[in-house]
């Protein structure tokens, strides 16, 4: 089964559409979802979570339609980490447990207390007293705390210092050791996702770009650095993206497509993203 | 659902403290006589609990908890008419004390007077929580009181008129109070239904 499969959604708002997006997001498995500010990555999430309502397309997870009526009682193995945590101001880390427990069918005290005492957590200063930091451990604590099978992150780890955000990659990847756990990572810090994911998705101005596993992107696309006049060289169907520089071009290449002779830059998930981005600009 | 109420309930718990002590204060200084006004002022702390959440963006966390529209509307009217049910039972209190063991007044009476302000708290909150769920707290504030200045004023004129028109014609006390009992359910259900269709065409 997969964990979540997306087809065809569309959404549309005065001034910006998502279209068409279709990404499957395999059971165990981590997918990351890239994409600039606004490109449509919180649109999808909601999308998927049936926050908002949907143009057009399907979405189903954990094999259930999310518009069915047992998705709302589905919610209960999916946690969520959103880009803030949205508590009420006036709730310590106590009151956020006692209003959790009963909410969460599966809620395990022992656990949430485990996962405050691990981020060093206060249990009785208000809401509104947190760091920005503090208030995302709160929101992840919460997630892991009753037993979800899907984890749905949308720029969990923003405003976390290094350290933190470390141990806290370290958390996801050990949750999705359990073989029916996935996890689906939304944001903007590609480094990150490209420690932690199997799968890699990338929206761009609503549109998905690229999807894939996270180590074929890797093999597939490189960096080629080449004098202009060489490019003519190359194969147009080969490249996906160039950036002029002072000393020449820098192309984003299928390697495959290019003869043994070149000899490519070492490629990061976020070099391959940036030529793509701008290349779908440029068109 | 439960656990949304809990939220509530921490959320306006220093207002249910404040409401509880002005209640013995104005029951103490009045006779009881202004205390009904703490119980119709109560059906409002609803309100006060979605400008909480409003704050806070609670809805955009609430919308990925396994709740439906009708546990996030529900919890609402449930906490308002909790609430009223608190301040109601000091209500009864003072005016038993005052109008019926000191005055040596009726106790069916009493009884009958905390049914008609039950009644009119639920009623304004049958109003006002719709009107919330689609304008937004702020907005919806600005129309609930121009809705009670129209209640207000078509309410005098009304009974003026059927003064003029109908002189001696009343209707018996207690029938009035099961006519604004029956209202006041009625009003509710209808006030449910259309808060969840505001709550989900918001979201």
């Amino acid at each position: 089964m997969n964990a979540i499969e997306v087809s065809g959604l569309c959404k549309s708002y005065p001034d910006f559409e998502l279209r068409g997006v279709s990404f499957v997001l395999p059971e165990g498995s981590i997918l990351g979802l890239a994409g600039e500010n606004g490109a449509g990555k919180s649109t999808t999430i909601k999308l998927i979570m049936n926050a908002i309502e949907r143009g057009d397309g399907t979405v189903t997870v954990l094999g259930v339609d999310n518009r069915a009526k047992e998705f709302t009682d589905l919610k209960n193995d999916i946690g969520v980490v959103l880009d803030e945590a949205y508590f009420p101001a006036v709730l310590t880390t106590k009151k956020v447990c006692a209003v959790m427990r009963n909410t969460y069918k599966n809620w395990s005290d022992e656990v949430f207390w485990d996962y405050i005492k691990r981020f060093s957590l206060p249990r009785d200063k208000k809401f509104k007293e947190f760091s920005r930091g503090m208030k995302m451990k709160l929101a992840i604590a919460v997630a892991l705390s009753h037993d979800p099978k899907l984890l749905i992150l949308d720029e969990a780890t923003g405003g976390l210092d290094p350290v933190a955000r470390d141990e806290i990659l370290d958390i996801f990847e050990d949750f999705t050791r359990d073989e029916h756990h996935s996890i689906l990572f939304s944001s903007h810090i590609v480094s990150d996702m490209e420690k932690l994911c199997d799968y890699f998705a990338f929206i761009h101005k609503g549109k998905l770009v690229l999807f894939d596993e996270k180590d074929k992107i890797l093999s597939d696309y490189a960096v080629l650095k080449l004098p202009k006049a060489k490019l003519e060289e190359i194969p147009k169907e080969a490249v996906h993206g160039v950036k002029e520089t002072p000393y020449g071009v820098e192309a984003l290449v299928e390697r495959e497509k290019l003869s043994p002779e070149f000899s490519f830059e070492h490629t990061t998930l976020e070099d391959v993203i940036l030529f793509l981005a701008k290349e779908e600009t440029r068109r | 659902m439960k656990g949304l109420l809990i939220k509530d309930f921490y959320t306006v718990a220093p207002q249910i403290k404040i409401f509880l002590l002005m209640g013995v204060v104005i029951a103490l200084s009045t006779s009881g006589e202004m205390v009904p006004f703490i119980v119709l002022y109560a059906s409002m702390l609803s309100m006060t609990a979605m400008a909480y959440d409003e704050q806070c963006k609670w809805g955009v966390f609430a919308d990925m908890l396994p709740c439906s529209a009708f546990d996030s509307v529900f919890c609402k009217y449930l906490l308002g008419w909790a609430v009223v049910a608190i301040m109601e039972v000091l209500c009864f209190a003072s005016q038993l004390i005052y109008s019926v063991i000191i005055g040596g007044g009726s106790a069916m009476e009493v009884a009958l007077m905390q049914v008609l302000y039950i009644s009119i708290a639920m009623i304004l909150q049958a109003i006002n929580l719709p009107l919330m769920f689609l304008f937004g707290v702020e907005k919806g504030r600005i129309w609930f009181m121009l809705f009670n200045i129209a209640a207000v004023v078509l309410s005098f004129g009304a009974s003026e008129k059927l003064a003029e028109d109908a002189p001696g014609v009343s209707l018996p006390f207690p029938a009035a109070v099961g006519a604004a009992a029956l209202l006041a359910v009625l009003a509710s259900v209808v006030s449910v239904f259309l808060s969840v269709k505001f709550y989900n065409k918001n979201r």
